[in-house]
């Protein structure tokens, strides 16, 4: 809880700063992507919104091994959609590995299904029938 | 004894429910018929340790005839704490490129790309939906009418695999996946609203997609407001203006093509016009922050 009330202080302190050099807080042309993502949020909460998900996002890829160049850099290509996915759901999300490292126990059982077909962990196993 | 019963009861019903998925069979796509089989020349390259979202990426990169590097791949999409790479980010990376990445979510798409000539990045579950086993792979073709598909898959090259399998794989992975295409290229399978969304994002090289896009779908006004922004985005301010006025004649209830066109006609000089688009999109969207905002600043404070 307190981690999200600074949280959204910082990002209200960000979107203010930010106001104090651009005097027309948000007059101005409306871009693609934000007319996409404001359909589901009203546009300054979406502000508030993108710049709490970029610094949970940040966290999440630091966390998870990424240099703070590369944290920068990568986040910098997501979209309004795709960073809040980043910031809420990232360890529900798959993270796409390899064939390796399945655990002893579960193997004998996954050559099994292999074996009927039904899974295709060990691609020498074909299917029977 | 107990314990081994405990333990044992959910592993043969596992086993007993995995006995009748493995019975039901779906047929291929009906489509795949009409070309029994197809083989895409899609470059091959083996994926290290855990890194089949590197080496999968690198594939289309390279499909696309763009460096595809996989080691350099890696510093892109790599997770080292999860040993893998998420979706969203081998779909941003293909973004940057200013290459279209368009979803490819169902069977029949699946078949339609592939047939069309475009290889799919899929995202397979190997395992079980209880022990998964995230893999990326990519589709480069099919043979006998659908019911072997043909992948490159971790260090296999144009491995096959049998269709009811690959379902499998697939459909615990949420049928995701995607194709990457360079500018004036569309998916076989494109709708608009897809479209936008995969556009919308897009910060580099965007333009010749979005006008890809609206030939394809010249009566789409939301397809035509992203080709305005573009063109605005790359100075052509003439070219913009003549697409914002394309973009309310078909989606007259679109306040922001209203707002952005009042920006145009004041760069173009035409004050009493901006100031009656403006007033237009304040009319359609009386709550909308921004464009109240706009509101004072074409009026100079005056209001509408």
């Amino acid at each position: 809880m307190k981690k999200q009330i600074t949280g959204a202080l910082t990002a209200l302190v960000m979107l203010f700063t930010q106001g104090l050099f651009v005097p027309a807080a948000h007059a101005a042309m409306v871009t693609t992507d934000g007319m996409v993502s404001s359909e589901q949020r009203a546009d300054m909460e979406r502000k508030v919104m993108r710049l709490m998900d970029r610094e949970a996002a940040a966290k999440v890829l630091a966390k998870n091994g990424v240099t703070a160049d590369d944290v920068q850099k990568r986040l910098g290509r997501l979209s309004d959609r795709e960073l809040n996915q980043l910031a809420q759901k990232a360890d529900q999300m798959p993270a796409g590995g390899s064939v390796v490292g399945v655990i002893l126990a579960v193997i004998l059982i996954l050559i099994l299904l292999d074996l009927l077909g039904a899974t295709d962990v060990f691609p020498v196993i074909d299917p029977i029938g | 004894m107990i314990g081994l019963m405990r333990g044992g009861r959910p592993v043969a019903a596992l086993l007993l429910g995995a006995l009748l998925a493995a019975c039901q069979t779906v047929p291929p796509p009906e489509r795949a018929e009409a070309r029994p089989k197809q083989s895409l020349d899609v470059p091959f390259i083996p994926q290290d340790a855990y890194q089949c979202g590197p080496a999968a990426l690198g594939m289309m990169l390279q499909w696309n005839g763009l460096p595809g590097d996989k080691e350099a791949l890696v510093d892109e999409v790599w997770l080292p704490e999860r040993q893998g790479a998420l979706g969203i980010e081998l779909v941003a990376a293909g973004r940057a490129r200013g290459l279209l990445a368009y979803p490819v979510n169902t069977p029949a798409t699946l078949i339609q790309e592939v047939q069309a000539g475009h290889p799919v990045l899929v995202l397979q579950n190997l395992a079980l939906p209880q022990w998964p086993l995230w893999h990326y792979a990519v589709v480069i073709g099919y043979r006998d009418g659908g019911e072997r598909i043909i992948l490159h898959s971790g260090t296999d090259q144009a491995t096959q695999s049998r269709w009811n399998r690959f379902l499998r794989t697939w459909a615990r992975g949420r049928y995701w996946g995607f194709v990457l295409l360079p500018p004036g290229e569309l998916p076989d399978s494109v709708q608009p609203e897809p479209l936008l969304q995969a556009l919308a994002p897009m910060n580099y090289n965007a333009l010749p997609h979005w006008e890809t896009a609206v030939t394809r779908f010249p009566e789409n006004g939301r397809l035509r407001f992203g080709y305005a922004n573009a063109l605005w985005q790359d100075q052509q301010r003439g070219a913009a203006l003549t697409a914002y006025r394309a973009t309310v004649e078909r989606a007259p209830k679109m306040a922001p093509a209203w707002n952005n066109l009042a920006y145009a006609l004041r760069d173009d000089g035409d004050a009493e016009g901006a100031r009656a688009a403006v007033c237009r999109a304040h009319r359609l969207a009386p709550e909308d922050d921004n464009v109240a905002d706009s509101v004072v600043e074409i009026t100079q404070g005056d209001g509408c």
